[in-house]
């Protein structure tokens, strides 16, 4: 299979989940105590015009089935609904506030790579070791801390005590910053919540690199590279963590959705002004199509995630588009 | 026969002596075992150690720090910070085991029903488990208790509903393995049941995996739950180590004891599952037996 054909196909099975994502949204609003009308619109600010225009819309005195349609129509052509907390439609809100949450989640996913891959290979070249033993230790550790409370214990130290960073929100306010400085205010305030997300995923990332590459480093094709000689770097990086990068990269695609359960968390302790933050302001005023909004916006961006990083696995590994897994 | 009826207890114990040798090996992971022992001890006599009820305002001074009378210092209202702890551990234990047990029994059944089945119930059900696996599982469970109400009930049944995935594919793999092998034809040629070559046959068989994984689903399910109270959207009667890091939110800079004790519990309890996963899967993972 070619690779434009294998991408057409990846994307095409991409869309059942979609769908599936929707009718889960739809399941919930109806299985929800009350009026699935004030369900989808939200209870603060309805009108009762509002209301009727909804039930018109969605069909909602139709059969179930006729019902589940109309949504899908409706969520399908980018119509998340309308906020009456903020009197904006949902899709803009969402947006607006999309930037800042892939802004911390992408630095922090980079940084955990850049860090976890060259630890992963480093504890993997002298397993049991003391060093991969302390590695592990710690990897373990990490997985265990809530990220919040890490988050807490970092602005404690660092900016409490220290008083090193900012703990606060994503610039500093009424700055009136431009340009150089204006980035410089926002990378200080990144900083705190970025290492915390990070520290967060980086066991992960260690503890699979270790695993994968420990896999790989046992297979014939290496015992090969080592009869002729080759040297042990060599060897590691260019025939053996390229293939151990494989399974990493698609766990990297499944993560981002546990990703944005602790990005939520830690937007909420640093005051970030992400999608977290927009969550929480949604859930006290019961701004119910917002966070169905939401819930949907972040699943199809982990789908879409997911498509990319099958992607790159198949151009990665050629066998994939083959067939042959 | 008789023999082997008087060998058959003998072998579990052996079995069991063999799994108990092998795991002991992993120290870290007996000292997971331990860390949880005492936390269900602490849950169980909550009442014996606490000294106070986890929410009896005025046992003291507002913020007072630790010391001899409130170990772990007060809160804003004269709580004592480790009567909250103490009785947290309930809350928290009883959300991982359920949530655990649930999540794993629901894998179990959409597993073994789509390897042993296979053709178009396991499409279907893949495709079902695919769909929860890109699902963000604690936005979701955000929405559902905003909707359906912050009782602890509803959070441990959202928790259980949202992590079967990871359970579910690995049971499936085990299923369509083991179908092939001879003692499942064997049992298939006596006409055993369906259910019974599932249950009896292939699944403790294929249990292992499970197992490890369920200590995890243990660890995950205390930081969801703990996540969801830090938020406010917990169970607000029943005094869990999120619900107490969410009203020490905002005294975090006069009052840090109010945060970091039912921090540290947390890590420390869903540090010892995932060392006990740890040390399980050095136990049971037949590929590393002969190390």
């Amino acid at each position: 299979m070619s690779l434009p054909r294998y991408i057409l196909k990846r994307a095409l099975q991409a869309v059942p989940l979609l769908v599936g994502v929707i009718v889960i949204n739809f399941i919930i609003i109806h299985i929800a105590p009350g009026d699935p009308a004030l369900v989808i619109a939200g209870e603060y600010g309805t009108t009762p015009e509002y209301l009727a225009s909804l039930r018109a819309k969605l069909g909602l005195d139709k059969p179930l089935w006729v019902q589940l349609l109309l949504y899908l129509k409706t969520i399908m052509t980018g119509d998340l609904g309308h906020s009456f907390v903020w009197n904006q439609s949902v899709l803009r809100i969402i947006l607006e506030f999309v930037p800042a949450t892939l802004l911390l989640m992408g630095s922090s996913l980079l940084l955990s790579i850049l860090i976890g891959v060259p630890l992963g290979v480093w504890s993997s070249r002298r397993p049991y070791s003391l060093l991969d033993n302390s590695l592990t230790t710690v990897s373990l550790a990490g997985y265990s801390i809530p990220v919040f409370w890490l988050g807490i214990m970092s602005i404690l130290l660092f900016s409490v005590r220290l008083k090193w960073l900012p703990t606060q929100g994503m610039l500093t306010i009424a700055s009136g910053y431009t340009g150089g400085a204006y980035v410089w205010d926002i990378l200080r305030h990144l900083v705190l919540p970025a290492t915390v997300l990070t520290l967060a995923q980086l066991a992960l990332i260690t503890r699979l690199t270790r695993a994968s590459l420990l896999e790989v480093m046992s297979l014939d094709f290496i015992t090969t590279a080592w009869s002729k000689g080759l040297g042990e770097n060599w060897i590691v990086f260019r025939h053996g963590l390229r293939n151990a990068l494989l399974p990493i990269v698609t766990v990297i695609g499944l993560q981002v959705g546990y990703m944005f359960g602790g990005a939520i968390l830690t937007e909420t302790v640093f005051a970030w002004p992400g999608m977290g933050r927009l969550m929480l302001r949604a859930l006290s005023t019961r701004d119910y199509p917002l966070i169905m909004g939401m819930f949907i916006v972040i699943t199809v961006l982990i789908i879409l995630v997911n498509l990319l990083t099958d992607i790159l696995y198949a151009v990665l590994d050629p066998r994939v588009r083959m067939g042959k897994k | 026969m008789s023999a082997a009826d008087w060998r058959a207890p003998s072998r579990l114990g052996r079995a069991v002596a063999e799994f108990w040798r092998r795991y002991r090996k992993n120290r870290s992971g007996v000292g997971g075992l331990l860390l949880v022992g005492g936390f269900i001890v602490v849950a169980g006599l909550a009442g014996l150690i606490a000294p106070a009820g986890p929410l009896d305002t005025k046992t003291g001074a507002p913020f007072e720090a630790p010391g001899s009378v409130h170990y772990f210092g007060t809160d804003d209202l004269g709580r004592d910070v480790f009567s909250g702890v103490v009785y947290g551990a309930r809350v928290s234990l009883a959300v991982g085991f359920l949530a655990a047990i649930t999540s794993t029994v629901i894998g179990i059944i959409i597993g073994a029903l789509a390897g042993y089945f296979g053709g178009w119930i396991d499409d279907l059900l893949m495709r079902i488990t695919e769909m929860f696996m890109v699902i963000p599982v604690f936005v979701l469970a955000l929405l559902l208790v905003a909707l359906f109400g912050p009782r602890i009930v509803n959070v441990i049944v959202v928790i259980s509903v949202l992590s079967w995935p990871g359970t579910a594919r690995l049971v499936r793999a085990d299923f369509l393995s083991l179908k092939t092998r001879e003692f499942v034809e064997a049992a298939r040629s006596i006409s055993a049941s369906h259910l019974d070559i599932i249950f009896s046959e292939i699944l403790p068989n294929a249990l292992a995996p499970v197992i490890i994984t369920a200590s995890l689903r243990v660890a995950t399910a205390i930081l969801i739950e703990a996540g969801l109270s830090f938020l406010g959207f917990g169970d607000p009667n029943t005094v869990s180590w999120g619900l107490m890091l969410y009203w020490a939110q905002n005294f975090i800079r006069h009052a840090p004891w109010m945060a970091i004790f039912p921090g540290l519990a947390i890590s420390l309890t869903t540090l010892a599952f995932n060392l006990v996963g740890d040390g399980l899967n050095d136990a049971l993972n037949p590929r590393l037996k002969e190390r």
